[in-house]
């Protein structure tokens, strides 16, 4: 992962040198994309490993005021040259990993008949909704960097949770190309990481194991590192490569249902593409 | 040298001078919303010309509108209604020939946005 974040530093470094963009688009413009190519989309929950896609889709609305970014939809409260605040609405991640299906968790010492209360040797399984949290976000646009902050709450009433996000963004152009970067740090809050990474206690049982693992309730404070690049081959196909890191705050997360601390996802293909936004 | 290059651009001051014509639009920019169908707007329409020919005053692709006696300055208010950029265009009446233009253009304004930066979330 040392490697990976230095390759990220250089590529940040080789960005001072390239020219940041008017990134902008003229409403109303949309945008409707494929593309085709293999990605590895990780996931830091027991059991689960990387999985494979060859296609990665993706959507965007910008109207006067309402707009819409793959999962992300929002409403412009004030849009200037320098900053721009939105309300914003948008599923939180962490539900997300458990889209793939139930998450099952494997306790070793009742796996090996070690539990001294006799627990039960199959392993739990761990089931979490997603949630939609919403709220505003307010960003600073400046030639060198976009500097984002953000406080979501659920409004599902999933766990009552919420997370505060800042983060650092720009897109460049880059050998004919447009390469975008974020740099983002995401806290959430003792109510969220307690619904998604704390075991219920009818899960745990009476496996001593996942009791003694248990973490207390705490919040988390997580890190990721983002990379895209864009090539233009025609005015509707442009070749495509993303990649997202992810280093997770463990303290506040159960070690048998979180497993990984460190993430890496990526996707590289080409994208096909119609509407109106350039 | 510099005495010949003055004189000639002397000569050909006076000899604009003498044909001199102005065509004036104002105001010569209509801006439109995007959701707009056309630009209904009134201009006006300032001919001038030191001969004393007379003109003859058309829109392009739209037909003559009015002529008159030049060696005055003529002033004319219309009603535009137009979806792309209008040119008028003063004619010599006998000989046709383009004596003067001026347009009106169109622009549609559509309001800008950042680029939002929210992801795909996982990725």
């Amino acid at each position: 992962m040392c490697r990976i974040l230095k390759i990220i530093t250089t590529l940040l470094a080789l960005l001072a040198h390239a020219g940041a963009m008017a990134d902008e688009i003229s409403v109303p413009a949309w945008k409707l994309a494929v593309a085709s190519g293999r990605g590895v989309l990780e996931n830091p929950l027991a059991g689960r490993g990387k999985q494979e896609t060859f296609l990665l889709p993706a959507f965007s609305y910008y109207g006067e005021r309402f707009f819409i970014s793959n999962l992300t939809a929002g409403y412009n409260l004030v849009e200037e040259d320098s900053f721009y605040i939105d309300l914003v609405a948008r599923p939180n991640e962490d539900g997300l990993y458990y889209l793939a299906g139930d998450v099952r968790v494997v306790s070793l010492t009742s796996l090996l008949g070690l539990d001294p209360y006799g627990g039960d040797n199959e392993p739990i399984k761990v089931e979490r909704n997603v949630s939609i949290v919403a709220g505003p976000n307010a960003t600073l646009v400046t030639d060198p960097v976009d500097i984002s902050f953000s406080y979501f709450h659920d409004i599902t009433g999933v766990h009552n949770g919420s997370e505060t996000h800042l983060s650092f963004n720009k897109r460049y152009r880059l050998f004919g190309g447009a390469i975008s970067w974020g740099l983002g740090v995401v806290n959430k809050d003792a109510d969220l990481v307690d619904y998604y990474y704390r075991l219920r206690d009818t899960e745990m049982g009476f496996n001593s194991s996942l009791w003694f693992n248990q973490p207390e309730q705490d919040d988390v404070t997580d890190h990721y590192t983002r990379l895209s690049y864009a090539y233009p081959l025609t005015k509707n196909v442009e070749l495509r490569l993303a990649a997202k890191y992810n280093r997770f705050d463990m303290d506040g997360r159960h070690a048998q249902l979180m497993e990984k601390s460190e993430t890496l996802s990526w996707f590289v293909g080409i994208q096909y593409s119609i509407g109106s936004e350039q | 040298m510099k005495t010949r290059l003055s004189c000639l651009l002397l000569a050909l001051c006076v000899s604009n001078a003498g044909n001199a014509a102005e065509l004036r639009v104002t105001p010569s920019l209509c801006a439109i919303n995007d959701d707009d169908s056309r630009c209904d707007i009134p201009v006006k329409v300032l001919f001038s010309s030191d001969d004393p020919a007379r003109f003859c005053l058309s829109i392009s692709g739209r037909g003559l509108i009015r002529c008159f006696d030049g060696g005055a300055a003529r002033e004319l208010q219309l009603y535009v209604s137009a979806e792309e950029d209008v040119l008028f265009r003063v004619t010599e009446e006998v000989s046709g020939k383009d004596v003067a233009t001026a347009s009106l253009k169109v622009a549609r304004y559509r309001p800008k946005r950042h680029r939002r930066h929210y992801g795909w979330g996982l990725l």
